[in-house]
């Protein structure tokens, strides 16, 4: 029994940020960078199936991106993933998330996991398209937002529990191998210990490039993107007003727009 | 082994390549030291912009980073509050942007001097606001910003606590009744005003002229009788208060009022029996907590409907044992977890709650400095981050239940352990090398001023 957990190393806007020269992302100098939030529920997840299975379960995680994401990938190993993959080489530069998609597809192929979980979204792109477009290539069936997971090692089906608006709830059973994306407060994800921490770090990351999956240069990248980015900016600031004054002015401002709200 | 002198210390930190460890030694390196220090630091502008932003990054490391020239740094060094007067003074020396004056004109390490050259020069109403605000500026740069600008920083100079009396009179005299009450409250209020406000209409003046505490009696007392219960709430809180007026007070029919009057220390063992049957339980609640509540009153109250009011007696810290094992029995949490925090919670009561399968009084009996080793030794075993943190919290931990905690996969509880007291040199310096990058910092750094002593 395999499960493959897709993971992503997110960037963080620092304060006092810059843009890049081309207007199309954030200097990366201003940015910080870790494992996206997400991604510590769907690996502690697939680490629960494992550790309450009586057989052998592998759980591999996988990232696409530079060097500098193994540092996540490490925190992965050290939390008790078996295994780490990271795929990247410079033709991928600038993939959109269906490719991403398609890149995590070729890695299923090869890997041939029961199951593959990744995080609902990413915090620095939020798309919440990557598990999903995952799915749609390899023609598995796919739940979202799973904020609940019945599902023991070896399985045909999982019953999942997923939220949707207005506080419902909704039970669904699906075929197993799929594609889950994790939600936020399925469990509480473990921290690494110092030991695990130590051992993931003589631990080798399998790297892979576009072509050792098979897939050519045209398949990834800028080329293959559907979509890209024309610019980014800081949008125009609303209407916020601060509210100046002595202690007692402000709390008597505050009166006056609290009553005002209220049609007072 | 830890090393032996600051040179050791630093040498460690040269080789690790680390820039937490750095930036944590770079104080007391020596100057040859310094350079390849900085070096390390300054390898990657990356790393430059965090440090200069970071909150622990110490002066002299956020001097060197000011040398840089870059803009993005120098915003983040004048907002960065271990920055010190120095460092600012040159930077204002050194730049022009309104941007970068105005967070100089904020800073709090900015001194005096910088802040009159800023006061005396600038135009700029928001900078001379900042100035105004500024803790550091002294009441001749109110003065000279006042004279520049009569009446515009009314506010700010009323809650600057370096105004002169005759300042604030000033003040007072062409302020609104908002800005009066500011002044009112201030420390260096003249009592020729504290005497004209007594005769104030306005309610937020007389407000804040109870909470006064250099108030005439007479006056005080005046105003605890006063109509609108909000100054009647002030004037009870009012430390300051004469007795003979507790007696109206805890008969108030506003409840707020009651609540201020029970939150006194300074209540009869008589008043306080009369608030203990408050029909607001606010009100018990805060005489439930005094140490002279008497103890026929404490146990009414530790049997009370309202569990806050039952927390607050276990709270107690006159709270007598027979009580804390009642309440120690309570089917709230939240209570049992208040004896548990309790200092005379007797080792018995704490050895029966280390039982619990409350999270919360878990943790007050890792707190708790009475509990046993043994007790200590196995909560720190607990999955949960937070009675861990109690283990390492508590100050009668000893080494032998503190070292294993040293591996604790959470790295702010191993962050913690470096300044315990129980745990040797040695036990710390094994985590120099830790996983985590605060963590190093804190080692390097603790070492690092070790050394300065």
């Amino acid at each position: 029994m395999k499960i493959l957990v897709a993971v992503k190393e997110v960037a963080a806007l620092d304060e006092d940020f810059e843009l890049r020269d081309d207007g199309r992302d954030v200097d990366e100098d201003f940015l910080l960078y870790d494992l996206n939030e997400w991604d510590d529920f769907s690996l502690e997840e697939a680490m629960r199936i494992k550790e309450e299975s009586d057989s052998d379960v592998e759980v591999v995680v996988v990232s696409i991106g530079p060097d500098r994401i193994e540092d996540s990938l490490r925190k992965c190993l050290a939390k008790g993933a078996d295994r780490a993959i990271r795929v990247w080489d410079d033709s991928m530069e600038g993939s959109d998330s269906i490719t991403i998609g398609n890149v995590l597809a070729a890695v299923a192929k090869k890997e041939q996991p029961n199951m593959i979980f990744a995080g609902v979204q990413s915090s620095d792109e939020a798309n919440a398209s990557t598990g999903i477009s995952l799915a749609n290539k390899l023609g598995w069936p796919h739940a979202a937002v799973v904020a609940g997971l019945q599902y023991k090692a070896n399985d045909s089906k999982a019953v999942i529990s997923r939220e949707l608006e207005g506080g419902l709830s909704q039970e669904v059973e699906i075929i197993c191998p799929s594609v889950l994306t994790i939600q936020l407060g399925i469990n509480t994800p473990r921290y690494a210990s110092l030991r695990g921490i130590k051992q993931a770090a003589k631990v080798t990351i399998e790297e892979l490039s576009a072509s050792d999956l098979g897939l050519a240069e045209q398949e990834v990248g800028l080329s293959s993107a559907k979509s890209n980015v024309r610019r980014m900016y800081v949008p125009v600031k609303g209407m916020a007003e601060m509210i100046e004054g002595t202690p007692a002015e402000k709390a008597a401002k505050l009166i006056d727009i609290i009553k005002n709200f209220k049609g007072e | 082994m830890s090393p032996v002198t600051a040179n050791d210390l630093v040498k460690v930190a040269i080789e690790s390549k680390d820039i937490y460890a750095a930036v944590a030694v770079h104080e007391i390196a020596q100057e040859q030291d310094r350079v390849k220090l900085e070096a390390i630091i300054c390898n990657e502008r990356r790393n430059v912009l965090k440090l200069a932003r970071w909150e622990h990054t110490p002066a002299s490391v956020l001097k060197v980073l000011s040398q840089l020239h870059d803009e993005a740094v120098q915003t983040r060094i004048d907002k960065n509050p271990g920055t010190d007067g120095a460092t600012l003074k040159q930077q204002y020396l050194e730049v022009g942007s309104s941007k970068l004056i105005d967070l100089i004109a904020q800073h709090s390490n900015t001194s005096v001097e910088v802040l009159l050259e800023i006061a005396l020069r600038e135009e700029d109403l928001q900078i001379l606001k900042a100035v105004c605000t500024n803790p550091n500026s002294d009441d001749w740069i109110l003065l000279t910003v006042d004279r520049r600008f009569p009446a515009y920083f009314d506010r700010e100079i009323a809650m600057h606590s370096n105004a002169s009396a005759a300042l604030l009179e000033t003040v007072y005299a062409r302020g609104s009744a908002y800005i009066k009450a500011a002044v009112l409250t201030h420390t260096r209020c003249p009592h020729s005003l504290l005497e004209k406000a007594a005769y104030e209409k306005d309610i937020t003046i007389l407000r804040h002229l109870a909470g006064n505490e250099r108030v005439a009696a007479s006056a005080l007392s005046k105003l605890s009788r006063h109509s609108d219960p909000s100054v009647r709430r002030v004037a009870a809180s009012n430390p300051m208060l004469c007795s003979t007026e507790f007696d109206n007070l805890v008969r108030d029919n506003v409840v707020a009022v009651r609540r201020a009057v029970a939150s006194r220390s300074d209540l009869s063992p008589s008043l306080l029996a009369y608030l203990a049957k408050d029909s607001y339980h606010w009100v018990r609640l805060w005489v439930a907590r005094n140490p002279e509540m008497p103890g026929n009153e404490l146990a009414v109250l530790a049997k009370d409907e309202h569990m806050d009011v039952r927390r607050a007696v276990a709270r107690n810290p006159k709270c007598p044992q027979d009580l804390l094992k009642q309440l120690a029995q309570d089917e709230v949490s939240w209570v049992r977890a208040a004896v548990a925090y309790q200092d005379n919670a007797p080792v018995d009561l704490l050895m029966q709650l280390q039982h619990d399968d409350d999270v919360d009084v878990l943790c007050g009996v890792a707190n708790n400095a009475q509990t046993p080793q043994t007790v200590l030794q196995r909560l720190s075993q607990s999955i949960k981050d937070d009675i861990r943190r109690g283990v390492i919290l508590n100050s009668r931990a000893s080494r032998k239940t503190l070292l294993p905690m040293l591996q604790d996969p959470y790295y702010l509880h191993r962050l913690l352990l470096v300044s315990n007291k129980a745990l040797f040199d040695d036990d710390k310096w094994g985590m120099h090398d830790d996983s985590d990058t605060s963590v190093r910092f804190i080692v390097f750094r603790w070492f690092a001023r070790k050394f300065m002593k």
